[in-house]
């Protein structure tokens, strides 16, 4: 037998192994996803898997309940500016990022990620004080402040690390055309870092969608985002119309992240 | 500009974003809010109950809800001097936790008249608080699962219930009383936690449950076949035709205590009493009877012949184990770490 040969015959448990591990790995990955969404389309009348019978009724009385609805509508909105606004603050701090050389970049980098180092329910009591501080307590705008903040870091490390795939020879060669920085960011850098752009702001609306803690402590008077509503329905309802909405959410997240494809490219983002 | 398949798809998400994101209401000074708690509750109070007094006090409402914690964290937040809304719903064991850092009005018959009329027990510490939705806590077992039924809360320490209880958390205040409760009946009082937590751990393994309608999935399912439980549970099972029944424990049933404050220094403090008198109102006693067999503290409140059935007469609440949330709020910090460690 060649050396090849039995280098192949020893490599192939190896590689087995890790295949029945990865496999392993998107079974633990996906069935709770699997069961949630099964568990949405039961035609009884507990969250229960494999679901009894077939239906479509816990999508209705999703629909019909208004919280739920107004939850969602609230969740939508946040993370829509959410996404917005951090995709713009973080793009402006890669740009400076860049700009900064030596050990401060360092301090920099972990200035901007900070949000995600601090445990979440101290931010929130922290936020909590502070807007009633400022008179923004209870209000749609310290919500929106506190999504932003909790949020920040994921578009941020998207964008920046986008911007390092950008070399240094483009905005000087574009500098040395004429072009003045605006045009060069947004004729140049833009185009380029689109794909990470994009993504830091599907992964800010899709972090932005699922707070709790930070929601809970925040949220305005009268207002509910939709995994506080959630919550609020288990705690009182324990009915397959939370799966219903769990699966909605799952959708939403799929829809945008079909929308970079269909926009930037996905495989670019990576 | 062409119309490529790309631009439209752009112009789309942009148009859905802006639909989605709307105007936000920054401003709602002049709509009444009150708190709520969630699921059916807030919807059923929503469509039922506030359009009643909105249209009393000619002002929109809304509802902010959520749960005791959160509600504490942002009053402690805002300080006594700045209060988020006039008037709040809390579990009493909140309530005990700001009731002596003057955030409350007195309440009395002369600001809120329906007062005069409710039972005795459901005026609180210092008439700072008045229960408005009486939840008895009564034990349910599975009719087809269990030949003998318990009688009280000591039986839930017979052998024929080993392995087939359901409980709560010790974070939910029916497990702090029945701890407290059982400290009482197999120890010194109710300070005896040591005891408590001890004979609670002969029950286990048992299924810890943070709220009533948790544990009725587990009842249904018959993965449990006793459990201690809000009777709205109890109701609710049965209309869904799981073999249900209960007993009032002869120990004395356990209430949640569902009391109304005023928070003495907001700008609408007077709408709160008028609010608090609306709860507390004949009607809406009987209705929430009615819809969620809650108790109704106002004496006056006659309970149609369909209800006399279950335990939700005043003389018979009255008779309900009660306790002082201020000395309990003491025990609760070694009571949670002990149950913690323990089982």
């Amino acid at each position: 037998m060649s050396d090849a040969t039995s280098a192949f015959s020893h490599q192939r448990p190896v590689n087995i192994a890790f295949g029945i591990l990865i496999i392993l790995l998107y079974v633990f990955l996906m069935a709770p996803l699997v069961m949630i969404v099964g568990a949405s389309f039961t035609g009884g009348l507990l969250i229960d898997f494999p679901p009894q019978g077939l239906s479509l009724k816990w999508y209705f009385e999703f629909f019909e309940r208004q919280d739920l609805v107004d939850g969602l509508l609230m969740s939508l909105r946040i993370g829509a500016i959410t996404a917005v606004v951090t995709m713009t603050v973080a793009m402006m701090a890669a740009l400076a990022g860049q700009a900064i050389s030596g050990r401060l970049s360092g301090w920099f980098q972990l200035g901007m990620t900070l949000p995600l180092l601090v445990p979440e329910l101290l931010t929130a009591v922290g936020l909590l004080f502070f807007l009633y501080k400022i008179e923004l307590g209870k209000t749609v705008v310290g919500l929106q402040m506190g999504h932003i903040l909790m949020s920040f870091p994921y578009a941020y490390v998207s964008i920046a690390a986008a911007m390092r795939q950008v070399p240094a020879s483009l905005e000087e060669a574009s500098a040395s055309l004429g072009a003045t920085g605006w045009q060069t960011f947004r004729l140049v850098i833009l185009p380029l870092v689109m794909p990470g752009l994009a993504m830091g702001g599907i992964f800010a609306f899709i972090n932005s969608f699922d707070l709790y803690t930070i929601s809970l402590l925040l949220k305005p008077l009268g207002g509910n985002t939709l995994p506080l509503a959630l919550f609020d329905f288990l705690t009182y309802e324990f009915k397959p119309t939370a799966a219903a909405a769990a699966t909605l959410s799952i959708l939403l997240s799929i829809l945008g992240v079909a929308i970079v494809q269909k926009l930037v490219g996905l495989q670019r983002a990576f | 500009m062409t119309l490529s398949r790309r631009n439209f798809l752009k112009t789309s998400v942009g148009a859905a974003t802006l639909g989605a994101v709307g105007l936000p209401a920054f401003a709602q000074s002049d709509t009444f809010i009150v708190n709520m708690f969630g699921g059916r509750w807030e919807h059923d109070w929503r469509q039922h109950v506030m359009p009643k007094f909105a249209e009393q006090i000619g002002r929109d409402f809304d509802l902010d809800i959520g749960l005791g914690m959160a509600w504490i964290s942002s009053f402690r937040a805002a300080g006594p001097e700045n209060p988020p809304f006039p008037a709040v719903m809390l579990n009493e064991k909140y309530t005990a936790m700001i009731r002596n850092d003057d955030y409350f009005a007195v309440l009395t018959p002369e600001n809120v008249p329906n007062m005069a009329d409710v039972i005795e027990p459901a005026i609180l510490k210092g008439n700072t608080a008045v229960t408005g939705m009486l939840a008895p806590l009564v034990i349910a077992y599975r009719t087809d699962l269990v030949s003998e039924p318990p009688k009280g809360w000591a039986d839930l320490w017979d052998d024929r219930f080993k392995g087939q209880l359901g409980l709560y958390k010790i974070t939910n205040s029916a497990a702090t009383m029945m701890a407290m409760w059982a400290g009482e009946h197999f120890g010194s009082g109710r300070d005896d936690v040591e005891t408590a937590v001890a004979k609670f751990k002969e029950l286990s393994p048992f299924p810890q449950i943070g709220y009533s309608a948790q544990l009725t999935p587990l009842l249904t399912q018959g993965q449990i076949s006793v459990a201690p439980i809000d009777l709205g549970e109890v109701k609710t099972m049965q209309e869904q035709g799981v073999p249900i029944d209960y007993v009032v424990p002869e120990e004395g049933m356990l209430v949640f205590d569902h009391s109304f404050s005023v928070f003495k220094n907001h700008p609408d403090k007077q709408l709160g009493f008028d609010y608090i008198n609306f709860v507390l109102s004949p009607e809406i006693q009987l209705w929430m009877a009615e819809n969620w067999l809650i108790a109704p503290t106002n004496k006056t409140v006659e309970l149609p012949k369909e209800l006399q059935k279950w335990p939700l007469q005043p003389e018979v609440v009255s008779q309900a184990i009660r306790f002082d949330w201020d000395e309990t709020l003491a025990i609760m910090p070694g009571l949670n770490d002990l149950w913690e460690r323990t089982i």
